[in-house]
């Protein structure tokens, strides 16, 4: 496809950069030009909550793509530069900085930014969020064992940090405002299973409590006050109270938006020379036929997929089996589809033990799954769920019966979970 | 980690003649565009003042390829990034993508010899195992066996290192900082190589 089009990225996460890829891959041979606010290549976020936080953990390692697959791609890279508006009319990038870039397809891949929590003394030292390397490289700076970390917040980000911090020998809480640890993304079974797993490791869990303000001592945070007026000590807080989508660049442009850049199942937001990816996004999926907003690396990679197929005049449909993970200690807790909808759960294993798995069924087809340490399993998972297939609850909930037992009639149609 | 098994490559012996990459999707019956092995041709060179007759400019350049598959490596980044899990590490220090669990995101692409390659019939990334099929057989891995100028070799680093005294582990232009993965990659640098320095390769 030979072409003198100039196509703009505008983003240094998952979704930008995977697009980049893509497009060379559709065959797009003109111009691609990456605009990231982050002055480092575009880098794997999933350490800094975990390996980075307790090791040396540098940006080297951290890479998605190196720097010679970028010069190989002829994917020019625009770094640390801060992008301050989109000129539709006039098809114009503004950068901080630098001259305007004129584009004829645009991506918006801005991703989100962690929300900070709107309580008194929230402005002391101390206090942290995760998103970026410099956060990590923050944060790392306060670890050290005996150290008292508070964790606002029991989902990934929080939970993924606890363990890390309480394996380096730091004084670990957790405060949650649910009654339970992932309540947003996970089973109450599997709630129970990481509650445990974390307070034999010496994780404090403060469920159902709320953070209302923060006490400090010169300039420095020492203490979390909640709701119930206790008063959690700390030398350290990390605020993981989930992820607020960066679309406000979107939104001046006067693309329309809604709590996040609304596009269509192939990314094409309300301007049809644009497209969005990621977590900055709402979609509309195929598969639930409702528009949904999912913050993960795979929806990521997915859309990045349908976006550049799409930039490239290519028409690719959104109908992706969404999947997630989370690594914890040494467990892998793997989620494949979303449950909404599920008439019945079964439950396959011990849930005391990693292995065991959880399955959502509506009317015996399989809706989700998610499992502990069972990567085969999850994969057979999403090829079910992908394929629409029935099963045996019965069957399914005997782990005596291998899963192949459980499914309900032969499917031709089984495939692979990562493919759309 | 008692063992680690890595590549041997003489740089000055390598003509870049592919046979090697022939042979090994030859016996992993690859796709176009999937290859295991690949083969780097570096050139370099400048114009510099000829030292013999003062105002002329002359030509200084130089060639060399590099046959390179997975190293191995001692800190895989590949294994890091996999989300579910898919890439392990042997006892015998072989990295092994496994493709009953691999989901196919490609995020393993990370890797700066870009070792893992996605074959998009399968749906899944594939990557040279060191021909871990021949184990215990005696026989030379495929590239190994089919290369004409006996550049390569592969076996315990250790045991090639002590065999070639002169060899460098990994950091040879224009490879990627051997400080990055450790790569257990021996080379004997071509005589017009740039040698990068890293961290040793110490076999833990």
């Amino acid at each position: 496809m030979l072409s003198n089009e100039t196509f703009v990225l505008i983003g240094g996460g998952y979704a930008s950069s995977r697009t980049a890829d893509c497009l060379r891959q559709e065959g797009f041979d003109g111009r691609i030009v990456l605009v990231s606010e982050e002055p480092h290549l575009p880098y794997s976020r999933p350490p800094l909550c975990k390996k980075g936080l307790v090791s040396q953990l540098d940006i080297t390692r951290l890479p998605l793509r190196h720097a010679a697959f970028y010069e190989r791609s002829r994917i020019e890279l625009m770094l640390g530069k801060h992008v301050t508006g989109i000129d539709r009319a006039a098809r114009r990038v503004r950068i901080e900085g630098e001259a305007s870039l004129d584009y004829d397809k645009l991506l918006i891949g801005t991703g989100g930014r962690p929300r900070r929590l709107p309580i008194p003394g929230n402005e002391l030292a101390g206090i942290h969020v995760i998103r970026t390397y410099e956060d990590m490289v923050a944060m790392r700076a306060g670890f050290a064992p005996g150290a008292r970390l508070a964790i606002i917040g029991a989902g990934y980000i929080g939970l993924e940090t606890a363990a890390s911090a309480v394996g380096a020998g730091l004084d670990v809480t957790v405060i949650e405002l649910s009654a339970r640890l992932m309540s947003r993304v996970a089973a109450p079974v599997t709630s129970e299973f990481f509650a445990r797993y974390h307070l034999d490791h010496g994780v404090k869990l403060m469920l159902h409590r709320s953070a209302q303000g923060f006490e400090g001592v010169d300039g420095r945070v020492a203490a979390v006050l909640l709701d119930d007026g206790t008063r959690v000590a700390a030398d350290l807080v990390l605020v993981a109270a989930g992820n607020i989508p960066e679309f406000s660049l979107a939104a001046e442009a006067g693309l329309t938006c809604e709590g996040g850049i609304v596009v269509d199942d192939r990314c094409r937001t309300s301007d049809p020379l644009i497209f969005a990816a990621g977590d900055c996004t709402r979609h509309p999926s195929v598969r639930y036929g409702r528009r949904i907003q999912l913050e993960s690396v795979d929806n990521a990679l997915e859309q990045a997929r349908v976006a550049a197929a799409g930039m490239c005049g290519r028409k690719v449909r959104h109908a992706h089996v969404p999947w997630f993970w989370s690594d914890q200690y040494n467990l892998k807790l793997q989620i494949v589809g979303l449950a909404d909808g599920f008439d019945e759960i079964v439950v396959r294993g011990d849930p005391d033990k990693p292995g065991y798995s959880i399955w959502y069924l509506r009317e015996s087809e399989v809706l989700c799954m998610e499992t502990v340490n069972n990567p085969r399993e999850f994969m057979q998972a999403g090829r079910w769920i992908g394929a629409h297939a029935k099963v045996d609850a019965r069957i399914l909930r005997d782990a005596g019966h291998e899963l192949d037992e459980a499914v309900i009639g032969k499917n031709e149609l089984l495939e692979p979970v990562a493919r759309g | 980690m008692t063992k680690q098994l890595g590549f041997y490559l003489d740089a000055e012996a390598c003509n870049g003649c592919a046979v090697c990459l022939v042979a090994c999707k030859d016996k992993y019956d690859n796709p176009v565009g999937v290859n295991f092995r690949k083969v780097i041709h570096h050139t370099m060179g400048s114009w510099e003042q000829d030292a013999a007759s003062p105002g002329f400019m002359v030509p200084q350049i130089s060639a060399y390829s590099l046959s390179i598959a997975c190293n191995h490596c001692v800190t895989p980044v590949c294994l890091e990034a996999c989300p579910v899990a898919a890439i392990s590490k042997r006892d015998d220090g072989r990295v092994l993508i496994d493709p009953e669990v691999c989901v196919g995101c490609r995020l393993c692409q990370c890797c700066p010899y870009d070792a893992p390659q996605f074959n998009e019939a399968l749906g899944v990334m594939t990557m040279c195992d060191g021909c871990v099929d021949l184990e215990g057989t005696g026989e030379e891995q495929a590239c190994v066996a089919a290369c004409p100028q006996r550049a390569l070799e592969f076996g315990d680093i250790e045991e090639l290192r002590a065999k070639h005294g002169d060899a460098v582990l990994g950091g040879v232009e224009p490879l990627a900082d051997p400080a990055i993965t450790q790569p257990s990659l021996l080379v004997t640098p071509h005589r017009h190589s740039t040698v990068l320095t890293g961290r040793t390769n110490a076999v833990e």
